[in-house]
């Protein structure tokens, strides 16, 4: 059975709020780049957030990227939590969140000025802003709840997964409302550790091209609020696997992607005929490129699909939100566009045909007619995840 | 409707001078305090040498505890759901990143790879054939209840059908933590099943409620069911 998705809230490059990143989204406007050096002197980049709020006064010990972050995507459903929560014995409120750097960037900040002076930044705290519970300890603290309160870490699936578990939590009888999504902050360990691996583009990401060379870092972060209430959207199951190949490559013929696909759709009781897209992971890497498309023609071969990536950057560990939060605008929509795929019209030949979600060909099947989408996320260590999403009665707001 | 109940097949586990699963249980059951001690790394002799000489510290610590289940219960490896409950993640590795940061020199892609909070559990899946899911939680002194309670969900929505709870730390850097008491590095598995009869050893929502309200850890939880189970 499906959980209700009664509202969500988005931050990222793209915008600072869920009208603001469909605007641009359907009007295919992508966000200014900006940069980062990394050890050597090399500038790449960036999909940065520029407008992030600071937090309140009283939760200045939760104070770093990530919590700022969040907390941009807290205030946008704060008064649906509000409504959703009254009511309900705070220990049914759960919150469970993904993220891959939790608040990173904070103790990022104090080793350095440590090694260099010997001090730590006047506030840092190690367990409120790095830590990886933090993250979600510091919204329920923001909405009351006294349920489960954890983090998921499975680097790009987080967020995909955190979803999975706040399902789960509904499923089970143990929780009435969670708050789910995920956040993840730039910080100089990712971007340098990508850039190690040799996987980081000079220009902007370029999926699906023969002319890809690799992704571009983002960060951002959406949440959202998970019922079993009737809602304008429901997260209708989802499927996980390892592909138990690699700690750092995907199996090149994408046997752990089309297993986690095959369970969503099981998961969720849907065909594969009746799914209309799939959010790719697309991360215009060559190896995730590759076997991501194999698993897709094998799995779904009639979906049209298209990467977010071009749009959002890759937000590691709030990916799996983030592009979530795109298939939910694309379900809210009406006439019903689907997020575009772009790129620089080249294909790589070497792909196995898959129909594009291109600018002129983006419109779902119309209300009354029962579709679903996916929305894919692949980590380190094989970790797989992808999720099933279909709509509701009525719209959001 | 009968109450949903899992159960506890066995479990084991890892920590500097605690080697085996016989002297690891014996220490949960009548602790006393264990130094920390950086260099110690379980044999992990089930894992192919190449394969552990890749792994991290921490996926040693759960992978010797896991193969030694597997082999005494003659379970096969790769048909396991993993949940791992690690609160601090690869934050050894993490700190020996932050010093390239901080040198200017370029990172290891290898230490990269490494340092992700479910590093063990991309090696242990390599080491099991195993390509079902593996759900990584973290909860500050919550972490083990929150494992214990993403286990139970995974077996109560008819998800898994066994379990292996893997829980590990390692000792934290003192730069992260100053002043802090710094705690020995551990690995634990603990390998949970649908409970089909009331037994003895049923575990039941409200005990996993109850270790997350009072942040138990594996030890703890694991030392209260003994006392549990010898005044039932």
């Amino acid at each position: 059975m499906g959980c209700g998705i009664a509202d969500f809230g988005m931050l990222c490059a793209l915008g600072t709020s869920v009208s603001s990143c469909a605007t641009a989204l359907f009007s295919e406007r992508l966000p200014q780049l900006s940069h980062r050096t990394v050890v050597g002197g090399r500038r790449v980049p960036v999909f940065e957030v520029s407008d992030i709020p600071t937090l309140p006064m009283a939760f200045g010990n939760y104070d770093c990227r990530n919590n700022r972050l969040a907390f941009g995507c807290y205030r946008q459903i704060e008064h649906t939590v509000a409504r959703y929560i009254k009511g309900i014995d705070a220990k049914r409120v759960g919150v469970v969140l993904g993220s891959s750097t939790s608040g990173l960037d904070a103790s990022e900040a104090a080793f350095q000025l440590q090694k260099r002076t010997g001090a730590y930044p006047e506030k840092y705290s190690f367990h409120t802003q790095h830590a990886m519970g933090s993250l979600p300890r510091f919204i329920a603290a923001l909405c009351g709840a006294k349920g489960p309160v954890y983090t998921i870490s499975t680097a790009c699936s987080s967020a995909a997964k955190a979803m999975m578990s706040a399902k789960g939590l509904i499923d089970a009888n143990i929780c009435d409302v969670v708050i789910t999504g995920g956040v993840d902050a730039l910080c100089d360990l990712t971007v340098n550790g990508f850039a190690a691996l040799g996987q980081l583009s000079d220009s902007r990401t370029n999926p699906l091209s023969i002319n890809r060379c690799g992704l571009n870092i983002g960060e951002g972060g959406a949440l959202f609020v998970l019922t079993k209430e009737e809602s304008p959207i429901y997260l209708l199951g989802g499927g996980e696997s390892m592909d138990a190949y690699h700690m750092s490559a995907p199996h090149p013929e994408g046997v752990g992607a089309a297993l986690a696909m095959t369970r969503a759709l099981e998961n969720a009781g849907v065909s594969p005929e009746s799914v209309a897209y799939v959010n790719l992971h697309g991360t215009a890497t060559k190896a995730n490129d590759a076997m991501e498309i194999k698993a897709v023609h094998r799995v779904t071969p009639h979906a049209k699909v298209s990467s977010s990536k071009p749009f959002l950057g890759h937000c590691l560990g709030a990916a799996g939100a983030l592009e979530t939060a795109v298939c939910c605008i694309s379900l809210c929509d009406n006439p019903g566009r689907l997020p575009a795929h772009i790129f620089d019209g080249e294909l790589d030949p070497d792909l196995p045909p898959v129909p594009l979600a291109l600018p002129q060909n983006v419109e779902r099947p119309q209300n009354g007619e029962d579709y679903c989408y996916l929305c894919n996320s692949f980590a380190f260590g094989g970790n797989n995840c992808t999720l099933v999403l279909g709509p509701g009665k009525g719209g959001l707001r | 409707m009968k109450p949903f109940s899992i159960s506890l097949v066995d479990w084991s586990g890892r920590a500097p001078q605690l080697d085996s699963k016989d002297a690891f249980s014996r220490w949960v059951h009548q602790p006393y305090p264990i130094e920390p001690d950086g260099s110690y790394k379980p044999a992990c002799t089930n894992v192919p040498a190449r394969l552990r000489g890749k792994s991290s510290t921490l996926s040693r610590l759960v992978m010797a505890p896991f193969f030694e289940l597997i082999e005494a219960h003659s379970l096969d490896a790769s048909a396991i759901d993993f949940v791992f409950a690690s609160r601090f993640g690869e934050i050894q590795i993490l700190e020996s990143l932050f010093h390239s940061i901080y040198s200017n020199e370029p990172l290891s892609p290898v230490d990269f790879c490494n340092s992700v909070h479910h590093t063990a559990t991309g090696y242990l899946s390599i080491a099991a054939k195993n390509m079902r899911i593996s759900r990584t939680v973290s909860a500050g002194p919550h972490t083990f209840a929150a494992g214990l309670l993403e286990s139970w969900q995974l077996l109560a929505n008819n998800i898994s059908d066994t379990v292996a709870l893997l829980v590990a730390d390692e000792t934290v850097p003192p730069f992260f933590v100053p002043g802090e008491k710094e705690r020995h590095s551990y690995g634990m598995v603990l390998l949970f099943t649908k409970a089909l009869l009331a037994k003895g050893d049923s575990i039941l929502l409200p005990d996993i409620l109850d270790a997350q309200h009072n942040a138990l850890s594996a030890t703890d939880w694991l030392r209260n069911r003994k006392a549990e189970v010898e005044n039932s």
